[in-house]
């Protein structure tokens, strides 16, 4: 098999009768030949095998046919019956193609004033090194996409003799030195331009397809570099998060275990390793001090009216690209691969269940924030800064909103429009005592509406109900009696019974056993909710309590894991280590707060919120505090952060380079 | 190739003399009932059984595999094209300061 094989038969036609025909010629036919063979009967889903060799790129790896099938719970609900191909990909030629590609659309930002890098070469090498921590940590990962894995760069033959063509690690460093080195030359005259086109994050969302890995990590790190040797350095920051690391490192198990990463792809680690936690943390404290590096040196260059404009104009080509994607099997392919997905862009145009369609995005609810901050920077910002929005920006300005409406984010759209509201309160009425008594009216009122719409639930159930789903979810491994109506005293919520099991059969995590605990035995003020009950109240009316009962059910940390947590894009203890019924699949936290939590531990968050406090106080800007607590109030319920655009576009806003005057028009 | 032996034929902790097998007409593989018997074959599509790890390794010492994209090394191409697309770079950056002009 040579990189120009010719296929001894020609394709046929795709159908499910053909079906051996194509796992027998694998590495056999393009993409192209496989379309052209097919007369339309079936629906196609191309789908991408990543453990694929350089010579089969592009080409078949296996085929199969699923027959039409009962859709789980549905009496008479048929799935549709379809053909899946497999084509294969291979990870230093995805690393090499869709970085080129990307680096092609970096050299169009226009160039502006020129910033003076030194060293590239030694960055762009300190940049690889760090880069092939990546590929030792997560080896697990790795191995199960390439035969050829290997991270000795010189190994001995049987007979001692030295073995110098380990091609798969001196490519993959090349490339990574290629990418870094490019991207320094390029940046040098379009640094102070860069931020102006971050918008652009949410529509190439850089995340290679076969690597656990994402672009803008190669980019932010060298960035990173520069930061630290031009002394960019919040030394007590720095000294914190090196104490936490020294936490992380210390108390940390190695174990040889593969988490399935999933949609999460390219800002996770994957492994359990001593050396992958290393590469997350040196890489997220780089990609930070990157990103402020960036941010810091743009002050003088950054343009409201451009940012706003690529904000519309990005989120209009994610829109469309959605529907092209849902529309069209070829381009739903392309578009997964050149933009960089984490996962195929949604294959019909019908919302799921009739509920959400994300497009081409992971997570409809991460998008649904970007749909929602684009309309709100864009109504906030042109009010406050006098920036008349054009008639195509007006109508470009549909997109976002289409797009929000579809994605089906309430929790965005409530939440920007309650800012909206406070915003213009705060600019047209001068009064604050009014402002108050109005924010409590609008408060008292949606609560009515809402008791009165769920009254059917008892505060009983409504006030415990994260514990009710936790116990649903945890392993318990007793007997436990039935009533009559063969319901046991965990679907009963006798959550008393549950306490009193002995601790090695109840198998309950330390976090949901506190709460229990709490719940139960807790100190109560008569008439007076505790802070559990007005959580678990609340969880219920934003559809968290299932979510968070299951998170809870999960997150078993030790005293001093609570407090510092396990390391930065660390899921993998918190997935795998203690049982649950959900000890399988990705069942996301569902709360960037909660996500934090497993990585940074309450000392950490409450860290992280003192300094984006003392930041805004700091910069003293009323629009900021909006647009910041717009995104805080959605983490509450949503895992965007754990998406590296989000989290991108969260630093910018916490830094937003407001300070000079000139930018604003 | 080490690292290949290891793959195909899993681990051992023997150190194969391949020239010494070579050089000995008479040398038999004796089977190894712990070793699962792996299938080779060679690029004329010759297929064999091997039973013990020594077998095993010596024949992808041959040139033989388990895994049809054994025969070519794509890495080992891409990375031959890569160093010339970084020469190709290299030259038109110093002469052109090319990098920074596009």
């Amino acid at each position: 098999m040579g990189f120009y094989h010719i296929a001894d038969q020609p394709a046929i036609e795709i159908n499910p009768t053909n079906a051996n025909f194509y796992q027998e010629r694998a590495c056999n036919y393009s993409i192209l030949e496989l379309l052209s063979e097919d007369p339309g009967t079936y629906e196609v889903i191309l789908l991408n095998s990543p453990n694929g060799d350089i010579e089969c790129f592009g080409k078949n790896s296996w085929y199969e046919y699923q027959p039409e099938k009962l859709i789980e719970n549905g009496w008479d609900k048929y799935e549709k019956d379809f053909i899946k191909i497999w084509l294969s990909t291979n990870l230093n030629v995805d690393l090499l193609i869709q970085s080129i590609f990307w680096l092609v659309l970096i050299s169009f930002i226009p160039k502006i004033k020129e910033k003076k890098f030194d060293k590239i070469f030694l960055f762009s090498f300190l940049n690889t090194f760090l880069f092939y921590l990546h590929l030792v940590g997560e080896k697990e990962y790795y191995k199960s996409l390439s035969r050829e894995y290997d991270i000795r760069l010189v190994s001995r033959e049987f007979n001692g003799s030295l073995y110098f063509e380990n091609y798969f690690l001196y490519l993959y460093l090349l490339t990574i030195f290629l990418i870094s080195f490019i991207f320094i030359n390029l940046a040098e005259r379009r640094f102070k331009n860069l931020l102006n086109y971050f918008p652009f994050v949410f529509l190439f969302y850089g995340t290679y397809t076969s690597l656990n890995l994402n672009f803008y990590l190669i980019l932010f790190s060298v960035l990173g570099l520069y930061s630290i040797y031009e002394k960019h350095i919040d030394l007590k920051i720095s000294i914190l998060y090196f104490c936490f690391s020294m936490f992380w490192l210390l108390n940390f198990n190695n174990k040889n275990i593969n988490f399935d990463v999933d949609k999460l792809k390219g800002f996770i680690n994957s492994s359990q390793s001593f050396t992958s936690l290393i590469f997350w943390i040196l890489i997220y404290y780089l990609i930070i001090k990157g990103l402020i590096f960036l941010i810091k040196e743009s002050k003088e260059t950054f343009d409201l009216i451009i940012f706003r404009r690529n904000l519309l104009i990005s989120s209009t080509l994610i829109v469309l690209m959605g529907l092209i994607a849902a529309t069209n099997k070829l381009s739903n392919y392309i578009l997964y691969y050149f933009l960089g997905l984490n996962k195929y862009g949604i294959r019909s145009l019908q919302s799921i269940e009739g509920n959400t369609w994300r497009g081409i995005a992971p997570s409809a609810e991460g998008m649904g924030e970007f749909y929602s901050f684009v309309i709100l920077f864009s109504i906030i910002y042109s009010y406050e800064k006098r920036l008349k929005l054009s008639l195509i920006e007006i109508f470009l300005l549909l997109f976002p909103v289409i797009g929000l409406y579809r994605a089906n984010n309430f929790a965005a759209i409530s939440s920007s429009a309650l800012i909206i509201i406070i915003y213009f309160l705060n600019k047209k009425v001068n009064s604050k005592k009014i402002i108050s008594m109005l924010l409590i009216s609008i408060f008292a009122i949606t609560v009515l509406i809402y008791s009165q719409f769920f009254r059917e639930f008892s505060y009983n159930y409504l006030s415990s109900n994260i514990l009710y789903e936790g116990i649903q979810a945890s392993e318990i491994n007793y007997d436990m009696s039935t009533n009559q109506f063969g319901e046991s005293q965990a679907q009963l919520a006798n959550y008393q019974y549950i306490l009193e099991i002995p601790k090695e059969k109840a198998n309950l995590s330390s976090s949901l056993r506190f709460l229990i605990e709490n719940y139960t035995y807790g100190n109560n003020i008569q008439y007076l909710p505790s802070l559990n009950s007005i959580v678990n109240l609340g969880s219920y009316f934003i559809n968290r309590s299932e979510k968070w009962g299951i998170f809870f059910a999960k997150y078993d940390p030790n005293f001093f894991e609570l407090l510092l947590g396990s390391g930065p894009q660390q899921l993998t203890d918190y997935y795998l280590e203690h049982p649950t019924k959900y000890n399988f699949g990705l069942f996301l936290p569902h709360s960037s707060i909660l996500s934090y939590l497993i990585f940074f531990g309450l000392l950490g968050i409450s860290l992280i919120l003192y300094l984006i406090f003392k930041s805004l106080h700091r910069q003293n800007n009323s629009v900021h505090v909006y647009l910041i607590s717009y995104f805080i109030l959605n983490f509450i319920k949503s895992d965007s952060l754990l998406y590296l655009p989000n989290f991108i576009f969260f630093i910018l806003i916490l830094n937003f380079p407001f300070a000079n005057k000139n930018n604003f028009a | 190739m080490h690292i290949k032996t290891n793959v195909i034929c899993g681990n051992s902790d023997i150190k194969p003399d391949f020239e010494a097998i070579g050089n000995n007409p008479n040398f038999v593989f004796e089977n190894d009932p712990n070793f699962d018997s792996v299938r080779l074959f060679d690029l004329e599509g010759n297929i064999v059984n091997v039973n013990s790890w020594l077998e095993c390794a010596n024949y992808v010492n041959g040139g033989w595999t388990n895994y049809i994209s054994d025969f070519t090394n794509g890495e080992k191409y891409l990375f031959f094209a890569l160093c010339a697309f970084i020469v190709t770079i290299g030259y038109l950056q110093k002469k052109f300061n090319f990098l920074k002009e596009v």
